[in-house]
């Protein structure tokens, strides 16, 4: 199994976004996906992927959520609404363990963890103990945004874990009026930070309004921004179908 | 559940098994001839074994290793015997690496 989690130095780029489209494209290549949405602080995949119920108990296991091929836990959907979220970061490492380890996923082949915005402690603590395989940091195009892609980038650095590459997200502008690319931000700013900092620019999702609004409905679609972004990942770190084994003495 | 990545002849006498977490297991092929948990080696109800160590032949190894669906592996042996199926859970337990040979004791 390998762990990827998804992250980004400042809130609301579109982590959850392409998390949750990353899982789905894994999915629907062959691979058994697990997504774990660790940002207890606000917690948007249940949303974007229609889920409403908790999930149940078996065992002392939390069973996940089965939808559109993909298994979901989201830390959000566990805790209560009287329970405070001025959880402090170590806390919430230590759930993230408990999950890890009291979660029946199953054999899975990838496993996509959308961590909480930020570099701060709490996240580098998150980033220790997932034992992650490898990240990806998502970013888009203005300066601000690429600044904290570096201090992402520096954080698992820290811990030791491999960085993929960038994902810049709302990269251009697909005009439904004249289907041309129109780069409304200053373009190619994930290129040249990925450049700098000698990682590669997995993918440039468009802004694309329809796909905000199928997440809103709960029925996001994987585009072919997202299923490039799989295959690279699946070139980066290769998992090979359930082995079927054999040997001749 | 841990997986196999690999699996490989060392040996004439010796299996190796590269798991999912980088764990590399060794195994020698009489030990684990030995450690068969099929019925006909074990007493279903006490667990025993019937195949004391020592009955074998010495040189006791597979013929032929195949996966049995996502959890196991299935051995034939050159003694003859067929009906073993090594859960990938027990084989992990079994690993004789130095490491968790210091830890662990064989299955009775
Ligand atoms: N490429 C895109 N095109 C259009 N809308 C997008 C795109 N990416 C994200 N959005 C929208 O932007 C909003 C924020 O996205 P998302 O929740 O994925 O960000 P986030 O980084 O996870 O935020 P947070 O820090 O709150 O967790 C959502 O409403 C989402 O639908
Ligand atoms: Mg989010
Ligand atoms: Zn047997
Ligand atoms: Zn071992």
């Amino acid at each position: 199994m390998k762990r990827i989690a998804v992250a980004s130095g400042k809130g609301g780029v579109g982590k959850s976004t392409v998390a949750v489209h990353l899982a789905l494209a894994l999915a629907q290549k062959g691979f058994r996906t697990g997504l774990l949405d660790a940002d207890i602080y606000g917690p948007s995949i249940p949303t974007m992927l229609g889920i409403k119920e908790r999930p149940s108990l078996k065992e002392n296991k939390v069973i996940p959520i089965q939808v559109r091929g993909i298994f979901v836990v989201s830390m959000g959907l566990l805790t209560t609404d009287d329970m405070p979220v001025i959880w402090r970061g170590p806390m919430v490492a230590n759930l993230l363990q408990q999950f890890l380890q009291n979660v029946a996923w199953g054999d899975l082949d990838y496993f996509v963890i959308d961590l909480p915005p930020g570099t701060g402690d709490a996240q580098l603590t998150l980033t220790q103990k997932a034992s992650l395989d490898g990240a990806v940091i998502v970013t888009t195009p203005q300066e601000v945004a690429l600044l904290d892609a570096r201090r992402g980038l520096k954080m698992f650095q820290q811990v030791n874990v491999p960085v993929l590459g960038i994902v810049e997200n709302m990269s251009y502008f697909i005009c439904d009026q004249c289907s041309k690319r129109h780069d409304i931000f200053r373009s190619g700013g994930g290129g040249r930070v990925a450049q700098e900092l000698g990682i590669p620019l997995l993918a440039e999702i468009p802004l694309d309004l329809k796909m905000t609004k199928a997440c809103d409905r709960g029925e996001p679609v994987v585009t072919e921004p997202f299923q490039k972004l799989a295959d690279k990942i699946l070139e980066e770190m290769p998992r090979e179908k359930p082995g079927e084994f054999h040997l001749r003495w | 559940m841990l997986r196999p990545q690999t699996i490989q002849k060392k040996d004439e006498r010796t299996l190796g098994i590269v798991w999912d977490d980088e764990h590399e297991s060794v195994y020698d092929t009489t030990y684990l001839r030995e450690n068969c948990t099929c019925a006909a080696c074990r007493d279903e109800w006490t667990g025993e074994k019937k195949a004391l160590p020592g009955s074998l032949p010495k040189a006791v190894h597979p013929l032929t290793i195949d996966s049995v669906g996502q959890y196991g592996l299935k051995i034939v042996w050159n003694d003859g015997h067929r009906t073993g199926i090594y859960t990938f859970e027990d084989l992990r337990k079994l690993c004789q690496c130095s490491s968790c040979r210091s830890l662990v004791p064989a299955v009775p």
